[in-house]
Protein backbone atom coordinates (compact mmCIF):
# COMPACT_ATOMS: atom_id res chain seq x y z
CA UNK A 1 0.00 0.00 0.00
CA UNK A 2 2.54 3.02 -1.25
CA UNK A 3 -0.68 5.32 -1.58
CA UNK A 4 -0.03 9.37 -1.91
CA UNK A 5 2.87 11.13 -2.47
CA UNK A 6 2.05 14.91 -1.14
CA UNK A 7 4.00 17.55 -2.46
CA UNK A 8 3.91 21.21 -1.26
CA UNK A 9 6.55 23.97 -0.18
CA UNK A 10 4.07 24.96 2.50
CA UNK A 11 4.21 22.94 5.70
CA UNK A 12 0.31 24.30 6.01
CA UNK A 13 -0.82 23.07 2.89
CA UNK A 14 0.89 19.46 3.50
CA UNK A 15 -1.06 19.06 6.42
CA UNK A 16 -4.27 20.02 4.82
CA UNK A 17 -3.94 17.74 1.92
CA UNK A 18 -2.99 14.99 4.21
CA UNK A 19 -6.12 15.75 6.53
CA UNK A 20 -8.37 15.39 3.61
CA UNK A 21 -6.72 12.43 2.17
CA UNK A 22 -6.69 10.45 5.30
CA UNK A 23 -9.83 11.07 6.38
CA UNK A 24 -11.01 10.16 2.63
CA UNK A 25 -9.32 6.54 3.59
CA UNK A 26 -6.61 7.39 1.66
CA UNK A 27 -2.56 6.01 2.54
CA UNK A 28 0.29 8.93 2.44
CA UNK A 29 3.43 7.88 1.16
CA UNK A 30 5.78 10.55 1.99
CA UNK A 31 5.51 14.31 1.64
CA UNK A 32 7.83 16.12 -0.45
CA UNK A 33 8.77 20.06 0.15
CA UNK A 34 10.05 20.76 -3.22
CA UNK A 35 10.25 19.09 -6.39
CA UNK A 36 13.44 17.56 -6.13
CA UNK A 37 12.09 16.14 -2.95
CA UNK A 38 9.35 14.86 -5.06
CA UNK A 39 11.55 13.17 -7.37
CA UNK A 40 13.69 11.22 -4.85
CA UNK A 41 10.66 10.33 -3.00
CA UNK A 42 8.75 9.11 -6.21
CA UNK A 43 11.68 6.48 -7.13
CA UNK A 44 12.32 5.34 -3.44
CA UNK A 45 8.31 4.59 -2.61
CA UNK A 46 6.96 4.38 -6.07
CA UNK A 47 3.47 5.93 -5.35
CA UNK A 48 0.31 5.56 -6.63
CA UNK A 49 -0.24 8.95 -7.23
CA UNK A 50 1.01 12.39 -6.61
CA UNK A 51 -0.30 15.74 -5.74
CA UNK A 52 1.84 18.23 -7.19
CA UNK A 53 2.20 22.14 -6.33
CA UNK A 54 3.89 24.33 -8.98
CA UNK A 55 5.76 27.69 -6.97
CA UNK A 56 8.18 26.08 -4.91
CA UNK A 57 11.82 27.01 -3.83
CA UNK A 58 14.69 24.79 -5.72
CA UNK A 59 12.77 22.84 -8.36
CA UNK A 60 9.24 23.89 -9.43
CA UNK A 61 6.40 21.81 -10.12
CA UNK A 62 6.18 21.36 -13.38
CA UNK A 63 9.80 20.96 -13.86
CA UNK A 64 9.53 17.66 -11.79
CA UNK A 65 6.78 16.37 -13.30
CA UNK A 66 8.74 16.20 -16.45
CA UNK A 67 11.10 14.22 -14.22
CA UNK A 68 9.21 11.84 -12.46
CA UNK A 69 7.29 11.26 -16.36
CA UNK A 70 10.91 10.28 -17.31
CA UNK A 71 11.39 8.16 -14.22
CA UNK A 72 7.82 5.89 -14.88
CA UNK A 73 5.59 7.18 -17.68
CA UNK A 74 2.86 5.22 -16.33
CA UNK A 75 3.03 7.86 -13.38
CA UNK A 76 -0.36 9.39 -11.92
CA UNK A 77 0.07 13.17 -10.81
CA UNK A 78 -2.23 15.54 -10.55
CA UNK A 79 -1.53 19.33 -9.76
CA UNK A 80 -2.69 21.39 -6.95
CA UNK A 81 -1.50 24.90 -7.64
CA UNK A 82 -2.31 28.34 -6.76
CA UNK A 83 -1.19 29.15 -10.38
CA UNK A 84 -4.69 28.64 -12.45
CA UNK A 85 -3.39 30.70 -15.26
CA UNK A 86 -4.32 29.06 -18.48
CA UNK A 87 -0.52 28.92 -19.50
CA UNK A 88 0.67 27.44 -16.74
CA UNK A 89 -1.93 24.40 -16.82
CA UNK A 90 -1.47 24.10 -20.11
CA UNK A 91 2.03 23.46 -19.13
CA UNK A 92 1.33 21.23 -16.63
CA UNK A 93 -0.84 19.15 -18.19
CA UNK A 94 1.31 18.68 -21.64
CA UNK A 95 4.07 17.42 -18.88
CA UNK A 96 2.35 14.45 -18.03
CA UNK A 97 -0.42 15.81 -15.42
CA UNK A 98 -3.71 14.70 -15.26
CA UNK A 99 -5.48 16.90 -13.87
CA UNK A 100 -4.91 20.25 -12.61
CA UNK A 101 -7.12 21.53 -9.16
CA UNK A 102 -6.83 25.41 -8.18
CA UNK A 103 -6.02 26.47 -4.85
CA UNK A 104 -8.30 27.37 -2.97
CA UNK A 105 -10.31 24.28 -3.34
CA UNK A 106 -12.93 22.53 -1.59
CA UNK A 107 -11.91 19.25 -0.28
CA UNK A 108 -14.62 16.81 -2.37
CA UNK A 109 -12.89 18.53 -5.55
CA UNK A 110 -9.18 17.07 -4.33
CA UNK A 111 -10.87 13.47 -2.96
CA UNK A 112 -12.95 13.51 -6.89
CA UNK A 113 -9.52 13.94 -8.59
CA UNK A 114 -7.61 11.41 -6.89
CA UNK A 115 -10.19 9.08 -7.23
CA UNK A 116 -10.72 9.64 -11.26
CA UNK A 117 -6.64 9.77 -11.25
CA UNK A 118 -6.42 6.28 -9.75
CA UNK A 119 -9.39 4.35 -11.65
CA UNK A 120 -8.24 6.00 -15.02
CA UNK B 1 14.88 60.81 -14.28
CA UNK B 2 11.55 59.90 -15.42
CA UNK B 3 9.13 59.55 -12.74
CA UNK B 4 6.52 60.95 -15.01
CA UNK B 5 2.99 58.60 -15.34
CA UNK B 6 0.19 59.94 -17.38
CA UNK B 7 -3.33 60.15 -16.75
CA UNK B 8 -3.84 57.32 -18.97
CA UNK B 9 -1.31 55.07 -17.37
CA UNK B 10 -2.66 55.71 -13.76
CA UNK B 11 -6.13 54.44 -15.15
CA UNK B 12 -4.89 51.78 -17.11
CA UNK B 13 -3.18 50.38 -13.79
CA UNK B 14 -6.06 50.96 -11.34
CA UNK B 15 -8.13 48.94 -13.72
CA UNK B 16 -5.38 46.21 -12.98
CA UNK B 17 -5.58 46.71 -9.62
CA UNK B 18 -9.23 46.44 -9.70
CA UNK B 19 -9.33 43.42 -11.76
CA UNK B 20 -6.51 41.75 -9.29
CA UNK B 21 -7.60 42.91 -5.96
CA UNK B 22 -11.27 41.83 -6.94
CA UNK B 23 -9.65 38.11 -8.30
CA UNK B 24 -7.39 37.78 -4.77
CA UNK B 25 -10.69 38.99 -3.04
CA UNK B 26 -12.75 36.00 -4.24
CA UNK B 27 -9.73 33.71 -3.51
CA UNK B 28 -9.90 35.03 0.29
CA UNK B 29 -13.17 34.94 0.64
CA UNK B 30 -13.40 31.11 -0.71
CA UNK B 31 -10.40 30.57 2.11
CA UNK B 32 -12.91 32.02 4.78
CA UNK B 33 -15.58 30.14 3.93
CA UNK B 34 -17.28 32.83 1.46
CA UNK B 35 -17.06 35.49 4.28
CA UNK B 36 -18.20 39.09 1.98
CA UNK B 37 -15.27 40.76 2.22
CA UNK B 38 -14.99 44.52 0.98
CA UNK B 39 -12.47 46.12 -1.84
CA UNK B 40 -11.26 49.36 -1.36
CA UNK B 41 -10.77 51.60 -4.32
CA UNK B 42 -7.10 50.74 -5.87
CA UNK B 43 -4.76 54.09 -5.32
CA UNK B 44 -1.88 54.19 -8.00
CA UNK B 45 1.12 56.59 -6.97
CA UNK B 46 4.56 57.01 -7.49
CA UNK B 47 6.33 58.06 -4.57
CA UNK B 48 10.12 57.58 -3.00
CA UNK B 49 11.39 55.20 -1.33
CA UNK B 50 11.26 57.51 2.20
CA UNK B 51 7.83 57.75 1.73
CA UNK B 52 6.62 54.30 0.97
CA UNK B 53 6.00 52.71 4.39
CA UNK B 54 4.07 55.81 5.31
CA UNK B 55 1.46 54.59 2.24
CA UNK B 56 0.12 51.47 4.91
CA UNK B 57 -1.41 53.22 7.89
CA UNK B 58 1.23 53.63 10.74
CA UNK B 59 4.76 52.39 9.71
CA UNK B 60 5.34 51.67 13.36
CA UNK B 61 2.53 48.96 13.56
CA UNK B 62 3.81 45.47 13.73
CA UNK B 63 2.33 43.59 10.81
CA UNK B 64 2.23 40.50 9.20
CA UNK B 65 4.22 40.83 5.75
CA UNK B 66 4.13 38.35 2.16
CA UNK B 67 6.84 39.06 -0.50
CA UNK B 68 6.32 37.21 -3.79
CA UNK B 69 9.05 37.98 -6.60
CA UNK B 70 7.27 37.12 -9.79
CA UNK B 71 8.99 37.23 -13.60
CA UNK B 72 7.78 35.58 -16.66
CA UNK B 73 6.46 37.74 -19.08
CA UNK B 74 7.34 40.94 -17.04
CA UNK B 75 8.75 41.58 -13.53
CA UNK B 76 7.02 42.90 -10.79
CA UNK B 77 7.05 42.65 -6.81
CA UNK B 78 3.46 41.74 -4.76
CA UNK B 79 3.79 42.58 -0.94
CA UNK B 80 0.78 41.36 1.20
CA UNK B 81 0.56 43.34 4.80
CA UNK B 82 -1.86 41.85 7.49
CA UNK B 83 -2.07 43.29 11.16
CA UNK B 84 -1.38 40.68 13.16
CA UNK B 85 -5.06 40.37 14.76
CA UNK B 86 -5.93 39.39 10.73
CA UNK B 87 -3.27 37.23 10.61
CA UNK B 88 -4.24 35.42 13.56
CA UNK B 89 -7.95 35.26 12.30
CA UNK B 90 -7.17 34.27 8.97
CA UNK B 91 -4.81 31.35 10.25
CA UNK B 92 -7.50 30.23 12.95
CA UNK B 93 -9.93 30.16 10.22
CA UNK B 94 -7.92 28.65 7.58
CA UNK B 95 -7.03 25.71 9.62
CA UNK B 96 -10.45 24.88 11.31
CA UNK B 97 -9.43 26.04 14.43
CA UNK B 98 -6.53 24.10 14.64
CA UNK B 99 -3.90 26.36 14.20
CA UNK B 100 -4.25 29.63 16.53
CA UNK B 101 -1.20 31.35 17.32
CA UNK B 102 1.45 32.89 14.63
CA UNK B 103 4.21 29.58 15.43
CA UNK B 104 5.96 27.56 12.55
CA UNK B 105 2.88 26.26 11.76
CA UNK B 106 0.60 29.33 11.53
CA UNK B 107 3.81 31.34 9.49
CA UNK B 108 3.28 28.68 7.13
CA UNK B 109 -0.29 29.28 6.82
CA UNK B 110 0.00 32.70 6.24
CA UNK B 111 2.74 31.78 3.56
CA UNK B 112 0.30 29.74 1.91
CA UNK B 113 -2.25 32.51 1.98
CA UNK B 114 0.05 34.89 0.55
CA UNK B 115 0.46 32.39 -1.92
CA UNK B 116 -3.54 31.96 -2.61
CA UNK B 117 -4.39 35.47 -2.44
CA UNK B 118 -1.39 36.84 -4.65
CA UNK B 119 -1.98 34.36 -7.15
CA UNK B 120 -5.18 35.59 -7.66
CA UNK B 121 -4.17 39.19 -8.59
CA UNK B 122 -1.70 37.84 -11.01
CA UNK B 123 -3.66 35.57 -12.36
CA UNK B 124 -5.94 38.01 -12.94
CA UNK B 125 -3.30 40.41 -13.94
CA UNK B 126 -1.89 37.48 -16.52
CA UNK B 127 -5.41 36.49 -18.09
CA UNK B 128 -6.24 40.40 -19.12
CA UNK B 129 -2.61 40.74 -21.00
CA UNK B 130 -2.04 36.96 -21.99
CA UNK B 131 1.55 37.56 -20.14
CA UNK B 132 2.79 34.58 -18.16
CA UNK B 133 3.48 35.34 -14.96
CA UNK B 134 5.54 33.48 -12.40
CA UNK B 135 5.98 33.71 -8.98
CA UNK B 136 8.60 32.62 -6.96
CA UNK B 137 8.03 31.05 -3.52
CA UNK B 138 6.54 33.53 -0.74
CA UNK B 139 8.60 35.30 2.14
CA UNK B 140 7.08 35.95 5.31
CA UNK B 141 8.06 38.23 8.20
CA UNK B 142 6.57 39.71 11.55
CA UNK B 143 8.21 42.71 12.34
CA UNK B 144 6.92 46.60 12.12
CA UNK B 145 5.75 47.60 8.82
CA UNK B 146 8.62 49.86 7.82
CA UNK B 147 11.15 47.18 8.76
CA UNK B 148 9.37 44.84 6.27
CA UNK B 149 8.87 47.44 3.10
CA UNK B 150 12.59 48.58 3.83
CA UNK B 151 13.57 44.87 3.62
CA UNK B 152 11.35 44.67 0.27
CA UNK B 153 12.99 47.59 -1.48
CA UNK B 154 16.46 46.64 -0.73
CA UNK B 155 15.24 43.15 -2.06
CA UNK B 156 14.01 44.86 -4.93
CA UNK B 157 17.45 45.99 -5.29
CA UNK B 158 15.39 49.44 -5.74
CA UNK B 159 18.01 51.47 -8.39
CA UNK B 160 15.14 53.88 -8.97
CA UNK B 161 14.56 56.62 -6.54
CA UNK B 162 10.77 56.32 -7.16
CA UNK B 163 8.75 53.80 -7.25
CA UNK B 164 5.18 52.86 -8.98
CA UNK B 165 3.17 51.62 -6.32
CA UNK B 166 -0.64 49.91 -7.03
CA UNK B 167 -2.30 49.67 -3.68
CA UNK B 168 -5.31 48.03 -2.73
CA UNK B 169 -7.06 46.95 0.38
CA UNK B 170 -9.54 44.92 1.56
CA UNK B 171 -11.87 44.48 4.95
CA UNK B 172 -14.31 41.48 6.08
CA UNK B 173 -17.66 42.68 7.45
CA UNK B 174 -18.44 40.97 10.26
CA UNK B 175 -15.29 39.63 11.55
CA UNK B 176 -12.51 42.42 11.18
CA UNK B 177 -10.06 41.39 9.15
CA UNK B 178 -8.14 43.81 6.90
CA UNK B 179 -5.28 44.00 4.98
CA UNK B 180 -3.16 45.60 2.13
CA UNK B 181 -2.20 44.00 -1.34
CA UNK B 182 0.25 45.94 -3.52
CA UNK B 183 1.54 45.53 -6.37
CA UNK B 184 5.31 47.42 -7.57
CA UNK B 185 5.99 46.81 -11.48
CA UNK B 186 9.56 46.51 -12.14
CA UNK B 187 10.44 49.73 -13.89
CA UNK B 188 10.77 48.08 -17.57
CA UNK B 189 7.46 46.66 -17.44
CA UNK B 190 5.08 49.04 -17.00
CA UNK B 191 5.86 50.35 -20.79
CA UNK B 192 5.33 46.96 -21.51
CA UNK B 193 2.18 46.25 -19.87
CA UNK B 194 1.04 49.94 -21.45
CA UNK B 195 1.97 48.61 -25.06
CA UNK B 196 0.68 45.42 -24.78
CA UNK B 197 -3.01 46.85 -23.94
CA UNK B 198 -3.20 50.50 -25.66
CA UNK B 199 -1.83 48.82 -28.54
CA UNK B 200 -4.72 45.72 -27.90
CA UNK B 201 -2.46 43.17 -29.35
CA UNK B 202 -3.41 40.56 -26.88
CA UNK B 203 -3.80 37.60 -28.50
CA UNK B 204 -5.73 35.54 -25.71
CA UNK B 205 -8.68 36.71 -24.94
CA UNK B 206 -10.30 38.63 -21.94
CA UNK B 207 -9.69 38.35 -18.51
CA UNK B 208 -10.36 34.98 -16.97
CA UNK C 1 12.78 69.17 22.09
CA UNK C 2 12.80 68.34 18.22
CA UNK C 3 11.90 65.28 16.69
CA UNK C 4 13.38 64.60 13.20
CA UNK C 5 11.85 61.51 11.56
CA UNK C 6 15.11 59.88 9.13
CA UNK C 7 13.58 58.17 6.57
CA UNK C 8 14.56 55.04 4.26
CA UNK C 9 16.96 56.47 2.31
CA UNK C 10 17.38 59.76 4.07
CA UNK C 11 19.41 61.29 6.77
CA UNK C 12 18.71 64.19 9.73
CA UNK C 13 21.38 66.48 11.29
CA UNK C 14 20.81 68.01 14.90
CA UNK C 15 23.03 70.16 17.00
CA UNK C 16 23.13 70.94 20.88
CA UNK C 17 19.65 68.88 21.75
CA UNK C 18 16.70 66.67 20.14
CA UNK C 19 16.27 63.28 18.70
CA UNK C 20 17.05 61.59 15.09
CA UNK C 21 14.53 58.78 14.98
CA UNK C 22 14.24 56.09 12.70
CA UNK C 23 11.73 53.54 12.58
CA UNK C 24 12.09 50.13 11.18
CA UNK C 25 15.82 49.19 10.41
CA UNK C 26 15.18 45.68 8.38
CA UNK C 27 18.00 44.40 6.47
CA UNK C 28 18.75 48.64 6.26
CA UNK C 29 21.88 49.77 8.57
CA UNK C 30 21.06 53.27 10.45
CA UNK C 31 24.70 55.28 11.47
CA UNK C 32 24.34 56.97 14.38
CA UNK C 33 27.58 59.89 14.29
CA UNK C 34 28.28 61.82 16.93
CA UNK C 35 30.92 64.69 17.93
CA UNK C 36 30.29 64.94 21.83
CA UNK C 37 32.49 68.04 21.82
CA UNK C 38 30.25 70.50 19.70
CA UNK C 39 27.51 68.13 20.37
CA UNK C 40 26.18 67.71 16.58
CA UNK C 41 24.68 64.27 15.69
CA UNK C 42 24.10 62.69 12.51
CA UNK C 43 21.54 59.85 11.98
CA UNK C 44 21.66 58.15 8.25
CA UNK C 45 18.93 55.11 7.01
CA UNK C 46 20.52 53.51 4.07
CA UNK C 47 19.38 50.56 2.12
CA UNK C 48 22.06 49.03 0.15
CA UNK C 49 25.87 48.69 0.24
CA UNK C 50 27.86 49.65 -2.57
CA UNK C 51 26.64 52.35 -5.17
CA UNK C 52 28.81 51.22 -7.54
CA UNK C 53 26.92 48.02 -8.44
CA UNK C 54 23.87 50.79 -9.65
CA UNK C 55 23.81 52.80 -12.56
CA UNK C 56 21.54 55.45 -10.79
CA UNK C 57 23.26 57.11 -7.87
CA UNK C 58 21.23 60.30 -7.51
CA UNK C 59 20.52 59.76 -4.09
CA UNK C 60 24.08 59.23 -1.98
CA UNK C 61 21.98 58.53 1.32
CA UNK C 62 20.53 55.53 0.05
CA UNK C 63 23.66 53.69 -0.14
CA UNK C 64 26.44 52.91 2.57
CA UNK C 65 29.57 54.19 0.87
CA UNK C 66 27.85 57.55 -0.34
CA UNK C 67 25.99 58.40 2.63
CA UNK C 68 28.75 58.19 5.38
CA UNK C 69 30.99 60.77 3.37
CA UNK C 70 27.52 63.18 2.85
CA UNK C 71 26.49 63.09 7.07
CA UNK C 72 30.20 63.75 7.81
CA UNK C 73 29.64 66.70 5.35
CA UNK C 74 26.50 67.77 6.50
CA UNK C 75 27.51 67.62 9.90
CA UNK C 76 30.63 69.44 9.52
CA UNK C 77 28.46 72.53 7.87
CA UNK C 78 27.53 72.63 11.76
CA UNK C 79 30.17 72.82 13.84
CA UNK C 80 31.61 69.20 14.11
CA UNK C 81 35.19 68.16 13.01
CA UNK C 82 35.37 64.12 11.19
CA UNK C 83 38.36 63.61 13.38
CA UNK C 84 36.37 63.79 16.58
CA UNK C 85 33.58 61.67 15.26
CA UNK C 86 32.46 58.15 16.61
CA UNK C 87 29.87 55.97 15.45
CA UNK C 88 26.99 53.61 16.76
CA UNK C 89 25.54 51.61 14.19
CA UNK C 90 22.45 49.16 14.18
CA UNK C 91 20.18 46.67 11.77
CA UNK C 92 21.39 44.85 9.05
CA UNK C 93 18.91 41.84 9.69
CA UNK C 94 17.04 39.19 7.97
CA UNK C 95 13.49 39.37 8.24
CA UNK C 96 12.47 37.11 5.84
CA UNK C 97 12.63 33.49 6.02
CA UNK C 98 14.97 32.99 2.77
CA UNK C 99 17.38 30.06 3.03
CA UNK C 100 19.01 30.52 -0.89
CA UNK C 101 22.14 29.60 1.14
CA UNK C 102 23.36 33.62 -0.58
CA UNK C 103 24.63 36.26 1.74
CA UNK C 104 21.72 38.53 2.70
CA UNK C 105 21.43 41.90 1.90
CA UNK C 106 21.20 43.13 5.74
CA UNK C 107 25.07 40.93 5.95
CA UNK C 108 26.42 43.15 3.22
CA UNK C 109 24.95 46.52 4.15
CA UNK C 110 26.71 45.79 7.36
CA UNK C 111 29.96 44.90 5.87
CA UNK C 112 30.00 48.18 3.53
CA UNK C 113 29.03 50.20 6.50
CA UNK C 114 32.30 49.10 8.41
CA UNK C 115 34.20 49.85 5.68
CA UNK C 116 32.67 53.03 4.61
CA UNK C 117 33.49 54.34 8.57
CA UNK C 118 36.52 52.87 8.22
CA UNK C 119 37.93 54.84 5.24
CA UNK C 120 36.43 58.33 6.83
CA UNK C 121 38.55 57.13 9.95
CA UNK C 122 35.69 57.54 12.36
CA UNK C 123 35.98 54.44 15.40
CA UNK C 124 32.57 52.45 15.74
CA UNK C 125 31.88 52.01 18.99
CA UNK C 126 28.77 50.19 19.90
CA UNK C 127 26.71 48.63 17.33
CA UNK C 128 23.28 45.76 17.39
CA UNK C 129 23.79 44.23 14.26
CA UNK C 130 22.11 41.04 12.36
CA UNK C 131 18.96 38.44 13.20
CA UNK C 132 15.67 37.96 12.16
CA UNK C 133 14.08 41.11 13.80
CA UNK C 134 13.64 44.66 12.67
CA UNK C 135 15.30 47.60 14.80
CA UNK C 136 14.17 51.20 16.05
CA UNK C 137 16.88 53.75 16.84
CA UNK C 138 16.54 56.64 19.14
CA UNK C 139 19.37 59.51 19.04
CA UNK C 140 19.45 61.50 21.95
CA UNK C 141 21.78 64.62 20.54
CA UNK C 142 22.17 65.91 23.74
CA UNK C 143 24.20 63.18 25.11
CA UNK C 144 24.89 60.91 22.48
CA UNK C 145 23.23 57.98 23.80
CA UNK C 146 21.15 55.63 21.49
CA UNK C 147 18.20 53.58 22.28
CA UNK C 148 17.25 50.67 20.46
CA UNK C 149 13.76 48.75 20.68
CA UNK C 150 13.12 45.57 18.87
CA UNK C 151 9.60 44.11 18.69
CA UNK C 152 8.65 42.18 21.71
CA UNK C 153 12.21 42.45 23.17
CA UNK C 154 13.53 45.42 26.07
CA UNK C 155 14.90 48.20 24.96
CA UNK C 156 18.58 48.56 24.86
CA UNK C 157 21.49 51.30 24.95
CA UNK C 158 24.49 51.70 22.84
MG1 LIG D 1 3.72 26.60 -3.10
Amino acid sequence: MPGILITDDTAFMRMTLKNILTKNGFDIAGEAADGNEAIEMYKSTRPDLVTMDITMPNLDGITAIKEIMKVDPSARIIVCSAMGQKALVIDALNAGARDFVVKPFQPDRIVDAVKKALTA
Amino acid sequence: MNCYLSESGVDLLREIGNIGIGNAVSSLSQLLNDQRINIRMPEVTVVSLGELPDQMESPEKVVAGIYVEVGGSIDLHMIFLLPLESARSITASVSGGLVRELDEMGLSAVMEVGNIVTAGYINAFAGLTGFKLIPKPPAVAVDLTEAILGSILAEVQAAEDFVILIKTGFETGESDIEGFLCMIPARDSFEIVYKKLLEGASDESGAG
Amino acid sequence: MSLVRVRIADYGVLRETGLLVTIGLGSCVGIALYDAVAKVGGLSHILLAESADFTNRDSPAKFADTAIPLLVGEMEKVGAKCGRMKAKIAGGSQLFNYNNGAESIGSRNIHAVKKALASAGIPLVASDLGGRLGRTMQFNVADGRVLITKVGQAPVEL
